[in-house]
């Protein structure tokens, strides 16, 4: 009789997670073909498979090992081109999983196609909503406030912070998510999905505190280019942006702001002139 | 002649960056801006232009169903023609805005073209995967995945293509317009780069109405006021 498994389901601690760890040098060499593809993923993405022939061109390299007949390498391939959505930025990592448990099944170990397909499935959507949400919602808009800091004050170095900043979480989901997937196999889900991103709770802070430096900044800006009365036309433009965010679209929100402003700037110099 | 080659190239490659999901975010609009502005030959009005698109955007988050604007080719041509529009080097303070005006205008139509045409490119591509599923089945991988490769060439042209059209026409529409309507009047449009920012800072408000993240929005509002107080 089989012995029971410790984490028995979708997240399966894999048996030798650890004996698998290896140097990421060689690592690197051996995965370069698809660690590159990985940064484009979503090229070919269409409304019905959404990035599924983008995983298969990061698995393409790998396929041919992997069939031990032509008929398996079509099965494969059928499998891989179906639909897959895994976010941009920790899709790797579900590739990663895919590429460990068909190593697995291809040196014989008892690892079904279904099982593989379901772990991809059930991995990609918690992968994908804890990057959007770290990313999109918290480390960009970080980024971007503290660019948009220094911009005010003409200096370049604001895009520079945003993407190093931006870039060295980016780069470590891309490839160390790959990398880790590799590595734990279905043991992801344990062993690295936990401590993911542990700082959130930090940037979400940091991203709030320079929002309020960053509107501290145009007050102050307003001030000295108008006085009270461009403070005032500031608070304004705050509270009329705010609450058209919450009944029309961000585009048309920004056109109708912007233009009313630039109206009125027009109208008063008219005025002025008169 | 340089940025009637140099822009459509560069438009192309950030909507590489930012459709092909290489996202090194140098597509977003304060680096295309500068980057626009480098290839024009005028880097800092580039990147007033692209910060300034970019200020009107802060907090957009662009989950699934926003209908959010193609940034990266907006960054490009704002930056582009408030760098290079004709005249626009040694134009009045008035005129200066209003050539801002028009270009951040440029660059939003931009945008929102930028993001139809890509609503359609995922309505279309599938027959991508078709052909790819097709040649699999007969065993020919790498091919199959060289046509998925080949979606970014046509990411590359869009961009060039709708930067080229979008820097022409922006700089047509600023040689006819400016001269005619620039005045005395439109001088406070001089204000502009001062008071759109606050347009992105009302959304920013909003990021952060959760009771920790509305205190920290405050204690960062209030530092500021503290320091400029104490700094006289």
């Amino acid at each position: 009789m089989e012995e029971p498994r410790p984490h028995e389901g979708v997240w399966i601690e894999t048996e030798n997670a650890s004996s698998a760890r290896r140097p990421r040098g060689a690592f690197l060499k051996r995965h370069w073909n698809a660690v590159w593809r990985l940064f484009f993923i979503q090229s070919s993405r269409n409304e019905r498979t959404m990035d599924g022939l983008g995983l298969f061109a990061v698995l393409s390299p790998f396929l041919s090992k992997w069939a031990r007949s032509r008929e398996e390498g079509s099965s494969l391939a059928r499998r891989h081109l179906g639909y897959f959505n895994a976010g941009l930025y920790l899709s790797s990592a579900v590739a990663g999983v895919v590429v460990n448990m068909e190593e697995r099944r291809a040196r014989g170990e008892a690892v079904t196609p279904e099982r593989i397909d379901r772990t991809a499935a059930a991995l990609s959507s918690v992968l994908a909503a804890r990057a959007n949400y770290f990313f999109d919602a918290l480390l960009i808009p970080l980024g971007l406030t503290i660019a948009s800091i220094f911009a005010i004050h003409g200096t370049y170095v604001g895009p520079v912070i945003f993407l190093v900043l931006y870039n060295y979480y980016h780069f470590q989901s891309r490839i160390g998510g790959y990398y880790r997937g590799v590595e734990l196999g279905e043991g992801v889900g344990d062993a690295y999905v936990p401590r993911l991103f542990r700082e959130e709770r930090f940037v979400a802070g940091c991203a709030a505190f320079a929002s309020g430096v960053f509107a501290a900044l145009l007050f102050l800006k307003a001030r000295s280019a108008g006085g009270a009365g461009f403070i005032a036309w500031g608070a304004a433009l705050v509270a009329g942006s705010a609450v058209l965010r919450r009944r029309l679209s961000v585009v048309w929100s920004v056109v109708l702001v912007l233009f009313a402003t630039a109206l009125c700037l027009v109208i008063y110099g008219y005025v002025r002139l008169r | 002649m340089l940025p009637l080659v140099g822009l459509p190239l560069l438009g192309g490659a950030l909507a590489v960056d930012n459709r092909a999901s290489v996202r090194l975010m140098i597509s977003q609009p304060i680096c295309a801006g500068l980057l626009a502005g480098l290839v024009v030959g005028n880097p800092h009005d580039g990147f007033v232009a692209g910060a300034l698109l970019q200020m009107l955007f802060l907090g957009m988050i662009p989950v699934r169903g926003i209908a959010a604007p193609d940034l990266a080719l907006g960054g490009v041509v704002a930056g582009a023609l408030y760098a290079r529009a004709p005249g626009s080097m040694n134009a009045d303070a008035g005129a200066k805005g209003l050539i801002l005006l028009i270009s951040l205008a440029c660059a939003l139509v931009v945008g929102v073209a930028g993001r139809a045409l890509y609503r359609l490119w995922e309505r279309r591509s599938y027959a991508f995967t078709g052909a790819a599923l097709a040649l699999a089945e007969r065993g020919r991988f790498a091919l199959a995945s060289a046509l998925h490769f080949s979606t970014a060439l046509v990411h590359f042209a869009i961009g060039c293509v709708v930067t080229g059209i979008a820097f022409v026409a922006g700089a047509s529409v600023i040689s006819v317009l400016v001269p005619a309507v620039a005045g005395k009047w439109c001088e406070p449009l001089a204000s502009l780069p001062v008071l759109a920012p606050f347009i992105g800072a009302g959304a920013l408000v909003l990021l952060n109405l959760t009771r920790v993240r509305l205190f920290l929005f405050v204690a960062g509002f209030c530092a500021v006021f503290l320091v400029a107080f104490f700094r006289g």
